[in-house]
């Protein structure tokens, strides 16, 4: 299998002088589902962000299907994140717009900038998009307002949006954070089985280290702006997690709490 | 067949925002009837106008400066007269500290009515009736002032008095307990905010009342404009905007403070 | 101990300004010559002025006051109208989101305080004498002082904008034009109607004041009855001032219950 995304020594220090990201090496192989586990504040979601670029790296290096995404210009940035779908903890949809307008807006990085203001999205494309909301349960929402949903609904149309992208990766930024537990299965299962079916590789930042075991083929843990632990769910022990959540551990189960009570 | 993606009814809505806009104001427009000789004559007085500014000078300042400061005064007063009216009324008007609903309402309606008359109309009357100078000024404010502050005052008062008022009602408290010991204590930062904020506004409008005689840095202004004396006014608009810059900027730092204190 | 001398701090605090209030109010009083007497005494005497010279208001001119009715009104819907585009423009590139350098932003935000920190009788009077007595000075100081209050109240609503949602274009690789038009234009709409609705509130009341200066409008009505002593007619212009402005209110407080 070939990797497509490799990253080295990948360093981020923001103004003021905290350090988030402290020499991060990382390969991603294609069709990877990976959990990046960690507690809050380890860097998880600086990493994601200097991925695509929304954050400019301070040093090391990210290369992604063979383009270094650190050294590229304004034009290719713009092609790698066309390629990158990405999925926000508060979905981060346009309110006032229609659910399909909001998944379209996945396609206008394969665009002109003036076809995209003018709203010349293809047929195809329209119809693709659809189809996307149609596989996540969403017919019935297509013409809706997306401030009419409910989180766990707008949160499939975020991922909607993402796929419509047609991405080689995907990451997902705490995606579950704000759901209830019922709508969390709803969405993990929705990316996770479209990211299986179409071969996307995809990273997904979680706080809860239960469902990182239950989805992910690979689990990288962060702490401190280093990674601590890389391998299948399998091999994460107990140990592992205390040591990963040390003096943090409220965070480990705040999810879990949740559910024995739902 | 093209698949529509919009939103239907927003759309719509906004469809017939713009719409309406473009359809009201090309007739109004044409009503209007507005003259393009007389507009090319203003434009070609302004180079003139504007090289008559330019020659300024400050002799008028300390001239200037005193009426300024007459403005000024008459927005104090105005502001510290209608605080103690305002202050009464509140308590009449307020749905849970007033005596009387009837009179609540009344007074309501009529604070409406003042509300909607402009200032500058107010203190045309009151100089109608008190003659030329800054009393005048003062009494004309003094209406739209207090029935500003009422309405804030009231509003302060049913929004933070809720538990205060219940709490001393119960254990069988006047009106008087209910105004001096309920709601007062709680509410004196905010009112301060407020009344710091109609300040603002009020120096701005005593700035502009002597044009239509209520004496302040106004009066000289339509004197220059009437003679034509366009450097002494370039002067006169500098010093208004430098006035009233200030005073938003120094009214913005109090209510920073009195917020970081109310926390 | 430590407790005790901040209290009397405080205390001592509490009594300057005290004092300096008391000397601000005798020095206001001393400077302007106030009557305090003669002015608790003129209120009455306005009060019974405002309602036994007023009433009751003499409506036999009525039909001459239809055509500052209209003229108020299409001031309204003009003036709004072409400072609400001059304003777009402003917004835009005074927000510092948009905005295409901070220089230009700077430079803006710097005309923009001027033009809205003179009082806009001020404008109303050197227009005057710019384009003589009519509407023309009318409606351009009502535009140039609406240009400058919507461009500052556009670009706050353009920064209000969660840089969230424009984060989330970013990530799908959308240009900064295309984000404009998915982004922001969709989340400003609201404050655009809005501020738009309540602008024109603002030129109905202000069309009432600019008849005073020569600036045409239902104030010039205002002005010419009281200058002929005729108060019962000003009562009744005054009426229609109010329920004019009332139905305007009450229709935009309306459109906008509707659109947002």
């Amino acid at each position: 299998m070939t990797t497509i995304l490799s990253i080295q020594q990948l360093k981020k220090r923001y103004e003021g002088g905290s350090t988030a990201l402290d020499g991060i090496d990382l390969q991603v192989k294609e069709k990877e589902f990976i959990a990046i586990i960690g507690p809050s504040g380890a860097g998880k979601s600086t990493l994601l962000r200097c991925i695509n670029r929304l954050i400019d790296p301070t040093d090391g290096s990210i290369t992604f299907l063979g383009q270094r995404v650190d050294q590229a210009s304004k034009k290719q940035l713009r092609q790698i994140r066309s390629q990158t779908g990405m999925i926000f903890q508060h979905y981060n949809l346009i309110d006032r717009l229609s659910v399909l307008e909001n998944v379209l807006h996945g396609r206008l990085g394969y665009m002109s900038s003036l076809a995209g203001i003018f709203n010349r999205y293809s047929e195809a494309d329209k119809k693709e998009a659809i189809e996307l909301l149609r596989k996540v349960g969403l017919e019935n929402e297509v013409y809706k307002r997306a401030d009419e949903l409910s989180g766990g609904q707008k949160q499939r149309v975020g991922v909607c949006r993402a796929l419509a992208q047609q991405p080689k990766l995907i990451l997902a930024d705490e995606p579950i954070a704000s759901l209830d537990p019922k709508s969390s299965t709803t969405v993990m299962d929705a990316i996770h089985r479209n990211c299986t079916e179409q071969g996307i590789a995809c990273l997904v930042n979680l706080h809860q280290v239960e469902v990182a075991k239950q989805y992910a083929s690979r689990i990288i843990a962060i702490k401190g702006g280093k990674v601590v632990f890389d391998g299948p769910p399998t091999q994460l022990t107990e140990q592992h997690t205390y040591f990963i959540y040390e003096g943090k551990e409220h965070e480990m189960f705040h999810q879990t709490k949740e559910e024995v009570y739902a | 067949m093209k698949i529509p993606i919009a939103h239907k009814s927003t759309q719509r809505q906004q469809r017939f925002f713009f719409l309406s806009m473009i359809v009201l104001f090309i007739p109004c427009m044409l009503y209007l009837d507005l003259n393009y000789m007389q507009f090319k004559d203003g434009l070609s007085r302004i180079p003139d106008i504007v090289y008559k500014m330019l020659q300024i000078s400050f002799d008028e300042l300390p001239e200037l400066l005193a009426e300024l400061l007459t403005s000024v005064i008459v927005a104090f007063l105005c502001i510290v007269i209608s605080v103690l009216f305002s202050f009464i009324l509140a308590f009449l008007v307020a749905e849970k500290t007033t005596p009387n609903r009837v009179l609540s309402n009344v007074l309501r309606v009529i604070i409406v009515i003042i509300r909607t008359i402009p200032t500058t109309i107010w203190v045309l009357l009151a100089v109608a009736s008190m003659g030329f100078g800054p009393m005048a000024g003062v009494l004309g404010l003094l209406f739209p002032t207090v029935s500003f502050l009422v309405r804030v005052f009231a509003a302060q008062i049913d929004e933070a008095g809720k538990d205060t008022v219940e709490a001393i009602k119960a254990v069988g408290g006047t009106w008087w307990h209910v105004v001096f010991n309920g709601v007062l204590p709680s509410l004196s930062t905010t009112f301060l905010a407020m009344i710091a904020f109609k300040f603002e506004i009020t120096v701005a409008e005593t700035v502009i009342l002597g044009m239509v005689g209520a004496g302040g840095i106004g009066m000289l202004l339509q004197d220059y404009i009437s003679f034509y004396e366009f450097a002494p006014l370039m002067l006169g608009v500098l010093t208004v905007f430098t006035t009233l810059f200030l005073m938003e900027l120094i009214t913005n730092q109090i209510r920073l403070r009195i917020g970081r204190r109310a926390r | 101990m430590n407790i005790e001398i901040k209290a009397r701090q405080r205390k001592t605090k509490r009594l300057l300004s005290l004092v300096f209030f008391v000397a601000a109010l005798l020095f206001s009083i001393w400077y302007i010559e106030f009557d305090l007497i003669g002015f608790l005494t003129g209120i009455p005497i306005f009060v019974r002025f405002l309602t036994v010279d007023f009433f009751p208001p003499n409506v036999s001119d009525v039909s001459n006051y239809v055509r500052p009715v209209l003229d108020t009104l299409a001031f309204g819907i003009v003036a709004t109208f072409i400072a609400s585009m001059v304003g777009l423009i402003i917004g835009f590139m005074m927000a510092h989101n948009t905005t295409p350098h901070p220089a230009i932003r700077m430079g803006l935000r710097g005309i923009v305080s001027f033009s809205r920190n003179v009082p806009f009788l001020v404008w109303a009077s050197i227009l005057v004498v710019l384009f003589g007595v009519g509407s023309m000075p009318g409606i351009f100081a009502l535009i140039i002082f609406g240009s400058g209050f919507l461009s500052r109240v556009y670009a706050e609503a353009i920064e209000e904008i969660d840089p969230h949602t424009m984060e989330a274009l970013d990530a799908c690789g959308a240009t900064s034009l295309q984000k404009l038009k998915h982004a922001i234009i969709p989340q400003f709409i609201p404050g655009f109607i809005s501020w738009t609705l309540f602008m024109f509130e603002i030129t109905i009341r202000a069309s009432a004041v600019l008849g005073l200066v020569g600036a045409g409008g239902i104030g010039s009505q205002i002005k010419q009855t009281m200058d002929l002593f005729q108060y019962s007619k000003t009562a009744t212009v005054i009426t229609i001032m109010v329920v004019m402005i009332l139905v305007v209110e009450f229709l935009t407080q309306r459109i906008r219950e509707r659109l947002i």
